[in-house]
């Protein structure tokens, strides 16, 4: 008896799953466009807390629009699983985010089928005026997908006065770096001629060199091609570098990096643009050292021999969205142009936009007395913010989480980079192919003409 | 005798359902166990046969693709490899070990026995991703208050102690010191239920404290140590959380990928790319293995054998 009622409620059970399945059955896909356009429709954007300052400031400049614009801060890094997940119910998607740099490859698929065109809501004017290839990504076609917040590109942060000390000239090249070095450890062996973040210093020695690694070539298209030769050279140099103890590369906010940088035996950082501001000064150095002043120096990276100017990458760097769901889109667009047109000109980081970058600079440079010469620190700033070789590296393909088994091994001395580069191909073609790509394995795509 | 048997089972047939106090305390957990296990189950059926990955899920749609996709992909062997080398040393080691704890406590029935009990409960106590957080920070030379010991070993970065060699140790370390306190204290219970009278006769017997624990108390709690290792290979085939802290937090310097174990890829495939209906045919995959195991050993091994025997 007790069995039959058991048996008989489970029944009941898969019936009414089937029942409630067949009821939820897909909403009519919308086909392309917008929804409807609604010039009083509020919106929701999604930010992180430290947009929360920044993004009131719209509402403050204009308060009639502002009314309509409610702001969500929570981590915008569920963004992409989020939507995922509202797309089953058919509601709930924030009419923008902030987002990572790779926000768009992210989730220009099908599957996420969120982002909205900001092409039709934003002036031309302004977006050509955001620095060259820092909207490479979000340009799908003729549609502009994102607008880029900020930039995080590398530049060569150096120890001035030690580099005058010893009547060092910054090298320009590559293969000038490395000459540097090798004379630098046969007279000042206790210095440490270069140190970097090892996964990020290894990326950005193959993107100096132009290798493809993961480039978006087409709707749904993927090259995966980290064994070109341009890799191959890079990372030889790499090998050697770090095999003649010239170029350290490990964790730069652990003791190991913090404490060759504070006994003041280093003279190359090669880092993103807010490395100085935000780890060098703070981590490394007490900002009110009176030693501190004047002390750190700020170059364009080196270029290999036969470039006309290096081509680095970036370390950060985010990005805002629109979703095609929202009722709104202008006033939407109106306020992402706001955020990375306006008020990013106060922000912390390098902005993307040229004419804000301009003020920030102007502004902020002078604030930085860690540095040596703050006038030469902006125009090296403003001139590597437009060499950055976007053409790959923002996939939808996590290259990061993927180099790091591989990264484990060359630690563990069981690969060089050289022989890393075979590994994470293998690695990559097959993150590519769990997402559903199926990569081209030869070539390369440099910038199309513009 | 025969007869009074017989009339025993009879009546045992013939007794009607009575709804007494133990339903009621069970339905609570029969209430949860089917929103949270079996519907689950069920839509785990219907999803691995739906199709994923335009915009709105397709009920039916998907036939056997999904089970083809999974089944034939070379990650499966892979991450199952993983657990099972995982599995592999992760059951001898708390079985023996939760085991032999409990035994030697059970020796010293007085307060430093009450007191290692309960700091061998505590970290089972914290959530097991918080477990994952601590450890991966005790382990960084960097800032580990242990630093200076590991340091000694000629380790500068997380990635000198965790890296792929010793990663498995690393996790058995924690997932033992975790969940071990948690089965020490049932096995106390068991311990404690053991008939005073076996006791005594052992020590008569001239049996010492060792031989005690191994011929006599062992067996009678055999039944609890035998659940636990169902327990222990059902955690360890759903791996997930150590895993998964190392991966996300260690990031580029993680000697894991994404997918290193079957519920990771699981997890990858839904968080990812929405594929509901290919990570609930590897969750199924998991349920079945798990099914397999815990009816084996249920049947193997008696571990519901009782002294008395009822029709």
């Amino acid at each position: 008896m007790f069995k039959k009622s058991v048996f008989s409620v489970l029944n009941a059970l898969i019936i009414l799953t089937f029942v409630l399945s067949a009821c939820s059955s897909p909403a009519a896909p919308q086909e392309g466009g917008a929804a409807p356009a609604d010039a009083n429709a509020p919106i929701e954007v999604w930010i992180d807390a430290a947009r929360e300052e920044s993004a009131g400031k719209f509402v403050d400049a204009y308060p009639d629009k502002g009314k309509l614009v409610s702001l969500t801060t929570t981590d915008y890094g569920q963004l992409p699983q989020k939507i995922l997940f509202w797309n089953n119910v058919g509601s709930g998607w924030p009419d923008a985010s902030f987002g990572g740099p790779q926000i768009v490859p992210l989730i220009n698929d099908a599957a996420h089928d969120y982002l909205g065109d900001l092409a039709p809501y934003v002036d031309p004017n302004i977006v050509k005026d955001f620095a060259p290839g820092s909207l490479q990504n979000c340009w799908d076609g003729t549609k502009l997908y994102c607008l880029r917040n900020d930039l995080a590109h590398f530049v060569l942060w150096y120890n001035a006065t030690k580099a005058n000390e010893l009547g060092i000239e910054i090298p320009e090249t590559y293969e000038d770096l490395q000459a540097t070095c090798a004379s630098l450890k046969q007279s000042n062996p206790e210095i440490q001629c270069a140190l970097g973040q090892q996964d990020v210093s290894f990326f950005n020695i193959l993107v100096s060199n132009q290798c493809p690694f993961q480039q978006i070539i087409g709707a749904g298209e993927l090259r995966i091609n980290a064994t070109h030769e341009n890799c191959i050279k890079a990372a030889q140099w790499l090998d050697q570098m770090s095999q003649d103890g010239y170029y350290k590369l490990t964790d730069m906010f652990g003791t190991d990096a913090s404490d060759i940088v504070k006994s003041d035996n280093w003279l190359f950082i090669p880092s993103s643009s807010w490395f100085g501001d935000y780890v060098i000064k703070g981590t490394y150095y007490d900002a009110a050292d009176p030693n501190f002043e004047g002390k750190i120096g700020v170059a364009p990276m080196p270029k290999w021999e036969g470039q006309e100017h290096p081509w680095v990458f970036w370390w950060g760097g985010a990005a805002w969205v629109m979703s095609r769901h929202t009722q709104n889109p202008q006033l939407t667009a109106d306020f992402l142009t706001y955020m990375t047109t306006d008020v990013i000109k106060e922000q912390g980081t390098y902005p993307a936009y040229m004419p804000a970058a301009d003020e920030w600079l102007k502004s902020r440079m002078p604030t930085l007395t860690y540095l040596e010469d703050t006038t030469k620190a902006g125009e090296v700033l403003k001139s590597e913010a437009g060499h950055m070789w976007t053409m790959a590296t923002e996939g939808p393909v996590d290259i990061g989480a993927i180099f790091g088994p591989i990264l484990t091994k060359i630690n563990a001395g069981e690969l060089n980079y050289e022989a890393a580069l075979a590994e994470w191909q293998a690695a990559l073609v097959d993150g590519a192919g769990k997402l559903g790509y199926t990569p081209v394995t030869t070539g390369l795509d440099d910038f199309p003409s513009q | 005798m025969q007869e009074a048997v017989a009339k025993v089972s009879k009546s045992a047939k013939r007794r009607p359902f009575q709804f007494n106090s133990a339903i009621l305390l069970g339905i609570p957990y029969i209430a949860f166990m089917v929103i949270f296990g079996i519907v689950p189950m069920i839509l785990a059926i219907i999803f691995s046969f739906s199709k994923y990955g335009n915009y709105q899920p397709e009920y039916f749609a998907a036939g056997l693709s999904n089970y083809i996709a999974i089944l034939t992909d070379p990650q499966l062997l892979i991450s199952f490899g993983n657990i099972l080398k995982f599995g592999a040393i992760m059951l001898p080691v708390s079985f023996i070990g939760a085991l032999a704890i409990a035994l030697i406590l059970d020796l010293a029935d007085d307060r430093f026995g009450g007191f290692m009990r309960t700091v061998y409960f505590i970290p089972g106590a914290i959530t097991l991703p918080a477990v994952a957080l601590i450890a991966i920070f005790m382990f960084d030379p960097g800032i580990s208050p242990f630093g200076f010991l590991l340091k000694l070993t000629g380790a500068k970065i997380a990635g000198d102690i965790l890296n792929n060699k010793t990663l498995i140790y690393f996790m058995v370390l924690l997932r033992f010191f975790a969940s071990s306190g948690g089965w020490i204290a049932v096995f106390y219970g068991a311990l404690t239920g053991i008939n005073r009278e076996v006791i005594e006769a052992g020590m008569i017997d001239g049996c010492n404290p060792w031989q005690m624990a191994y011929y006599i108390k062992r067996p009678l709690i055999m039944g609890y140590a035998l659940f636990m290792l169902i327990n222990l290979t059902i955690q360890s085939l759903q791996l997930f959380a150590e895993p998964f802290i190392i991966q996300t937090s260690l990031r580029t310097g993680s000697p894991i990928d994404p997918y290193w174990s079957p519920n990771m890829w699981s997890a990858f495939l839904t968080i990812r790319t929405g594929d509901f209906g290919k990570s609930a045919v590897i969750s199924l995959i998991m349920l079945l293995i798990s099914l397999v195991a815990a009816v084996f050993i249920v049947t193997r091994t008696g571990m519901f054998k009782t002294d008395v025997v009822r029709n």
